[in-house]
């Protein structure tokens, strides 16, 4: 990993000025201009991330500040060995790891566990068989909940581990080189989680489709187990 | 670890492998597969499909994405002023104020006790024998 790190950061062109020695260099210095554009240069795709991550937005907004705060006073620990924004994912993984597991033990996962207990119900061979214009249409509503939501709902099932190599993938479009190097795991194990939180993603995704479905067919709401 | 599962057999086992059914080393097996093999790989594209992705960028724009006041903020305050101290000035800050008012609060303190020296050559004030320590 750490050669195929070195090689990817070497390969990679410098054409991109915020990759450039020099840059580096300005952020060590404190130089707080550059800073700022480190900061606008990221900041949509780090909210991006985070915001999954959480599934709060007041909660990303602070978490993404703290993960630039956070680049700012440890920018000496950058070594060069990888990209200067990989590096910036890394610290937005980790932190948002931390805090959602802060945030999890600190408030009650009620709806967790309701979400956990759909997704077991409905078998996984129609959602492998492709039903992909169900979970791609935002525009589609189910009794008022939007698809996204689902979708969202479905993300926060993920274990982490799957949950940040999915997000890397869709939300960053990352490629799996460059997710391997953000979470430090191989490329097979990234291809895999990817392919399995998909997989996982759908089975939930379609079970509440289902469920909403059957709910609306059989004329009553909540209720059944 | 055993012989490395064909495709065939590795698809066999997904479902079960998604619904985290599987031991860990037929979860293991699995996984091997799929992160090395071409065919699974363009199934696995075929399950995101771009939709995936647009579902999960969705919202995001329009959502609150201006970090960068919030994180001078901070850096500001944790540095006490030393980065981003320059906004500071700008707005009107507590600091100078404060100062300000304890000055002349110490001033005012002083001239009562000097001017209680100089005046009260009888009997002292009780408040004045107990407030300097
Ligand atoms: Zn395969």
């Amino acid at each position: 990993m750490p050669a195929s790190a070195g090689a990817a950061a070497a390969s990679m062109p410098a054409s991109d000025p915020l990759e450039h020695p020099a840059f580096v260099e300005r952020l060590r210095a404190r130089d707080t201009r550059a800073f700022d554009q480190l900061v606008r240069a990221y900041e949509r795709r780090v909210f991006a991330l985070v915001v999954r991550m959480l599934g709060n937005p007041a909660e990303a907004q602070d978490l993404a500040q703290e993960v630039f705060v956070q680049v700012f006073r440890a920018i000496d620990q950058f070594r060069g060995d990888s990209k200067l924004s990989t590096w910036v994912f890394r610290i937005a993984v980790n932190l948002s790891k931390n805090r959602a597991l802060y945030l999890s033990r600190r408030g009650g996962n009620a709806e967790q566990e309701d979400a956990a207990e759909l997704g077991e119900r409905v078998p996984l061979g129609a959602a492998q068989k492709g039903t992909a214009a169900q979970v791609a249409r935002p525009d589609e509503l189910v009794e008022g909940m939007q698809v996204e939501q689902i979708v969202q709902r479905a993300i926060a099932e993920l274990e982490d581990s799957f949950r940040e190599c999915l997000l890397l993938r869709e939300v960053e479009d990352m490629s799996y080189e460059e997710i391997a190097e953000v979470t430090g795991l191989p490329v097979g194990t990234v291809k895999s989680r990817i392919h399995r939180a998909r997989a996982q993603v759908r089975l939930f995704v379609e079970a509440r489709l289902g469920e909403v479905g059957g709910k609306v067919a059989r004329g009553h709401k909540g209720g059944g187990k | 670890m055993s012989a490395p599962l064909e495709h065939e057999e590795a698809i066999g086992l997904l479902d079960a492998w998604v619904r985290g059914e599987l031991s860990q080393e037929e979860s293991a097996r699995v996984e091997e597969h799929v992160g090395g093999c071409a065919r699974c790989e363009a199934q696995m594209e075929a399950l995101g499909d771009g939709g995936l992705a647009a579902v999960m960028k969705g919202g995001i724009a329009a959502q609150e994405t201006d970090v960068l006041p919030g994180v001078q903020r901070k850096l500001r305050l944790r540095s006490r002023g030393k980065f981003y101290g320059e906004r500071q000035r700008k707005g009107p800050s507590p600091w100078p104020m404060l100062i300000g008012s304890v000055v002349v609060l110490v001033g005012l303190a002083a001239a009562y006790f000097l001017m209680g020296q100089v005046a009260g050559t009888g009997a002292p004030p009780a408040t004045s024998t107990s407030a300097p320590k």
